[in-house]
């Protein structure tokens, strides 16, 4: 019934705009912390140095890497000393970038809080199951997704009940209840009007810091965090127990590729980009939202899909 | 049932189009033009390791009495939504007209744009590969090789970013396509010396004349007639252009596709268009460069757009070319390091190597051998025979 839905999350409050199927925009950018240094640039460059006399002689260069000398020798060698390389790389670059921005950053799904649902039932309907075993399989699918996160979400209270004040725990209670909220409504889209659901999400990453604006004691905090991540895990997959399950459950309806192919596809981390541009034409419905709800809302999920599909 | 037949009807114009045009090719004027045959850069090379100026074979140029449709080309509805024409790079002041592509076309196969008479453009982007280079690594006019693979040319048009080559390093086409004419190892010209060199062809002046106003040639001209060439090699004729034309969305099962083909469009949406199909349903490119990977080391192996930024964060970057007509644009990826579309999925179904740079979307996909298949079958519903053989991109010397 979904199939041919497209969905997007947008960002609210960034630029660049986003509009294609299948693909989910979201908060954050790149979560990788792990980066090339100016160090391992300088290391890079050095590798060029022929004749090893501590500097790169234009020469020594590929030719479409000559350009670099002209940018960076400050001391009219025509080379490149490792200072010289050190400075190049904190330099700001001056590079057109054409007719078009580049894309946002990307986030998995599941650190932006974004439900697995649309996962683990998006990865059934790749299978293109006939009419009849799509019938037997999806109510299978669906209660295992709410267990999965009914589980994880009473795993994760019990445990913050324990770490936290009262106070504390009903702002996380409520908190963890407002994540997702839905609306429907028509908006304009850059190839016309179309209605559009919005799923608004508080995200996991809100979670996080609001628990670090509690400032627990660190034992409490380490252990509520742990949690968190946990929670992250299992309402992404479920635990590797409650798989086996769905997956002994799904024997009677799936061949077996049939059945390696969605055991495959449910391991995949879905990866959610930014869009934020989308959001400024849905800001007045998010105020709207945000109003009604309370909720602390950063991201907005919108599925778009023909009118008469999506207004059943 | 109307839209369908309505697509189908629009794609069957279109071919009979072509073929009407092809019927008309040869016209009044023909000029024999004395170019050295391509595709024997090494023997042009002396004794002494110097290349040689090669020994000129007759070439006839044949160009039509009217001149092919570059400008006006009727595009499919999915190319003209508000997110697909914003991806279009054209400046206001180079846009593809039908003599300044022409000229661009003469320009590409003319193998008297390398210093020995040996290659041309198009001696390593071949139209029956896509325009890409069914080598691994590219061969110079000396027989050198490059330590590149040459990229697909398809629908440069609608790269949006419009910064050329695996590096990024040409902010635009116009640019981009004098590059390798100076390059010491591709064709080792200067751009002082081609208008002279191409200026004793008296056709050469027609054809500028044509294209620019008066018959004067200059670097920049070259530069800008090959770009209107370029910008007018648009595929978008595939059975996916098609599939697509008559379904409501690209995520909609399309109706001329096979129940594999299918399947594999659906695993494409859900695991690899956001990196290869953001934002729009038409192009297939990346809209930025991305690490995917490829290497782990990150002082011996090409640094990308990092070796020309050297910012930390584009170390191991490469732009990705479109993946349109893809099942023949092998061998893949900067280096040519991959044969075929097979390993490039068990690239990308493994997650890469662990490069700190390494995109997030490049991540473990465990495609299972099936799914691996139902891709595969997909990429090649990109393949666009009418632009393949589409002669208004041939080779217009005999």
């Amino acid at each position: 019934m979904r199939r041919g839905l497209l969905t997007l999350l947008a960002l609210l409050g960034g630029s660049a705009p986003g509009w294609a199927q299948g693909q989910v925009f979201a908060v954050t950018g790149s979560p990788t912390n792990v980066r090339v240094t100016v160090d391992e640039v300088v290391a890079r460059l050095m590798t060029f140095d022929q004749n090893t006399d501590g500097r790169v002689a234009i020469g020594e260069l590929s030719e479409r890497m000559r350009p670099l000398v002209a940018r960076g020798d400050t001391n009219g060698d025509e080379a490149l000393d490792p200072m010289e390389i050190h400075q190049l790389a904190h330099a700001p670059v001056t590079r057109t970038n054409g007719v078009f921005g580049s894309s946002g950053g990307y986030s998995f799904g599941d650190d932006v809080g974004l439900s697995s649902r649309r996962h683990i039932e998006g990865a059934l309907e790749d299978l293109r199951l006939t009419a009849d075993k799509t019938d037997r399989a999806i109510p299978i699918v669906r209660s295992y997704v709410e267990h999965i996160e009914n589980t994880a979400r009473a795993s994760l209270l019990s445990r913050m009940e324990r770490l936290l004040s009262l106070e504390q725990f009903v702002t996380f209670s409520r908190l963890l209840d407002g994540q997702q909220h839905q609306m429907t409504f028509r908006a304009n889209v850059p190839d016309g009007e179309r209605v559009v659901r919005v799923m608004a999400m508080a995200g996991i990453g809100n979670l996080t810091r609001r628990l670090e604006a509690m400032a627990l004691p660190a034992p409490h905090n380490e252990q509520a965090r742990a949690a968190l991540e946990e929670y992250k895990t299992r309402v992404r997959l479920g635990s590797e127990a409650e798989r086996s399950e769905l997956m002994a459950r799904l024997t009677d309806v799936l061949d077996d590729e049939e059945l390696e192919n969605y055991n495959a596809a449910l391991q995949r981390r879905p990866v959610v980009a930014s869009a934020s541009g989308m959001a400024v034409q849905l800001n007045d419905s998010i105020r709207a939202l945000r109003e009604r709800t309370g909720a602390v809302i950063p991201a907005v999920l919108i599925e778009r899909a023909p009118v008469d599909v999506i207004s059943r | 049932m109307d839209l369908i037949r309505g697509v189908f009807a629009f794609f069957l114009t279109g071919w009979v189009l072509a073929l009407g045009l092809s019927s008309g090719e040869w016209g009044p004027s023909e000029w024999v033009s004395k170019v050295h045959a391509q595709g024997t850069p090494s023997a042009a090379v002396g004794a002494s390791g110097a290349p040689d100026k090669a020994r000129p074979t007759e070439r006839t140029l044949r160009l039509p009495a009217t001149p092919y449709q570059y400008a006006d080309v009727t595009l499919p509805p999915h190319f003209m939504t508000t997110a697909a024409r914003r991806f279009d790079n054209t400046p206001p002041d180079n846009p593809v007209t039908d003599a300044g592509a022409t000229l661009g076309r003469v320009l590409f196969y003319d193998t008297r744009l390398s210093a020995n008479n040996t290659v041309s453009c198009a001696s390593c982007h071949v139209q029956a590969n896509g325009f890409a280079d069914p080598n691994g690594v590219s061969r110079g006019f000396a027989g050198g090789h490059t330590d590149r693979h040459a990229m697909n040319l398809v629908n440069l048009r609608f790269h949006p970013r419009a910064r050329f080559f695996w590096d990024e390093r040409a902010g635009n086409l116009e640019e981009m396509t004098l590059l390798p004419i100076e390059n010491s190892l591709e064709m080792g010209r200067t751009l002082d010396e081609l208008p002279e060199a191409l200026g004793r062809d008296p056709r050469y002046g027609e054809l500028f004349r044509d294209a620019f106003g008066d018959p004067r040639i200059t670097p920049q001209r070259i530069g800008r007639a090959l770009a209107q060439f370029l910008r007018s090699m648009l595929s978008y004729q595939s059975r996916y252009d098609v599939g697509r034309a008559a379904a409501r969305s690209a995520a909609e099962d399309f109706p001329n596709y096979t129940l594999q083909e299918n399947r594999g469009k659906a695993l494409f949406m859900r695991n690899c268009a956001v990196c290869h199909l953001e934002n729009q349903e038409a192009h297939f490119v990346v809209n930025t460069p991305v690490n995917t990977g490829l290497d782990e080391d990150t002082r011996t192996t090409d640094g990308g757009v990092g070796d020309i930024t050297l910012k930390p964060a584009d170390m191991g970057l490469f732009k990705s070319p479109s993946l349109r007509n893809v099942e023949v644009t092998g061998p893949y990826m900067h280096d040519g390091r991959f044969a075929t579309l097979e390993a490039v999925l068990e690239h990308y179904s493994s997650g890469g190597k662990n490069h700190p740079n390494r995109d997030i979307r490049v991540q473990p996909l465990h495609f299972t051998a099936s799914e691996k298949a139902a891709l595969i079958g997909f990429l090649k519903t990109l393949t666009d025979h009418a632009f393949l053989a589409d002669p208004k991109f041939s080779d217009p010397f005999q």
